[in-house]
């Protein structure tokens, strides 16, 4: 058997083990949407209905990306229409939604200055044409490589590394 | 030494020989891409803590979900409620209809009487005289 069907055969199983197939990739797909909306509740309801689409056409899945790349495909459309039908309240409900840092600093000052970059960062992805935060989110936030996100998003790969150099020159230039 | 790197494209993963032996000699885009690179690393580790955080109302789409939920039952219990309510209300009228005409017969007796309950001996006294004569 060639080692391209042992891998589409490995990814049929995997569809078919749907409750591990769920565990495993629900984090990042609600990771992304979160990033993306930052509206907890529409980022849980993107990641329902990501995997509800991706159920329905499993049939029609061929193996020729990754589960991940196949999901994130699904998500990155579904948070693009989330985005679109919801961008006038998004905007004026969460203006300024801002995560905590991860970890703690060692002191106070640092903890001050890392808290205001973080923002600093948010607020410069929040601006960012839709894109261009796609390609940025799915490479700082899901750590996916440009071929993946590039996969995901339908783009070639010079595309995504366009739109991720113009997304890294915003948001730098919001940190200096 | 040659220009500076541009800090965006070798971060954006377009990287060339040029650009490593550019850093090994220049300070300075060390040290502007290390703080990138700090600066992108908080922002994933907050973005993927933030994912991690319970959604609000304890469950994000579960919770949705379950408060939907509520709501039906809520409306569901309330429309079954309606009937029993209904029935209650008219058994409530028909007790009270059946006081208020108890209430009504009384005061009529009380209004139809020739004197006082307490005199009322007295008057059949009067009546069983004025047959004897």
């Amino acid at each position: 058997m060639e080692t391209a069907e042992i891998a589409v055969g490995q990814t049929r199983a995997l569809l078919d083990d749907w409750d591990a197939l769920t565990a495993a990739h629900w984090p990042g797909i609600f990771r992304f949407a979160l990033a993306s909306l930052r509206d907890p509740d529409a980022a849980a309801t993107v990641a329902q209905d990501c995997f509800t689409k991706a159920w329905q056409n499993r049939d029609r899945f061929r193996g020729e990306a990754s589960v991940r790349t196949w999901l994130m495909q699904i998500a990155v459309n579904l948070v693009r229409d989330a985005t679109r039908s919801r961008r006038l309240q998004f905007w004026k409900r969460a203006p300024e939604t801002v995560p905590e840092m991860a970890d703690s600093r060692p002191s106070p000052e640092t903890d001050a200055a890392a808290r205001e970059r973080l923002r600093a960062v948010w607020s410069a992805v929040r601006k960012l044409p839709e894109r261009q935060r796609t390609v940025f989110l799915l490479r700082f936030v899901d750590e996916m490589e440009l071929r993946e996100i590039a996969a995901a998003t339908n783009m070639a790969e010079g595309t995504v590394k366009a739109h991720l150099f113009r997304a890294l020159r915003a948001v730098r230039q919001q940190t200096l | 030494m040659s220009e500076h790197l541009e800090i965006e494209r070798y971060l954006a993963g377009e990287r060339a020989e040029a650009d490593d032996r550019h850093l090994s000699e220049c300070a300075a885009c060390r040290d502007e891409i290390a703080r990138m690179e700090a600066v992108l690393a908080d922002f994933g580790a907050s973005a993927r803590e933030w994912g991690t955080r319970p959604v609000r109302h304890a469950g994000g789409r579960t919770a949705g979900v379950t408060g939907r939920w509520l709501m039906f039952a809520a409306a569901a219990l309330l429309l079954a409620a309606i009937p029993v309510y209904y029935s209650y209300a008219q058994h409530q009228a028909a007790a009270q209809a059946k006081a208020d005409t108890a209430l009504l017969d009384a005061i009529s007796a009380d209004i139809s009487r020739p004197a006082p309950e307490p005199l009322e001996p007295l008057i059949d006294l009067v009546s069983t005289q004025g047959e004897n004569r």
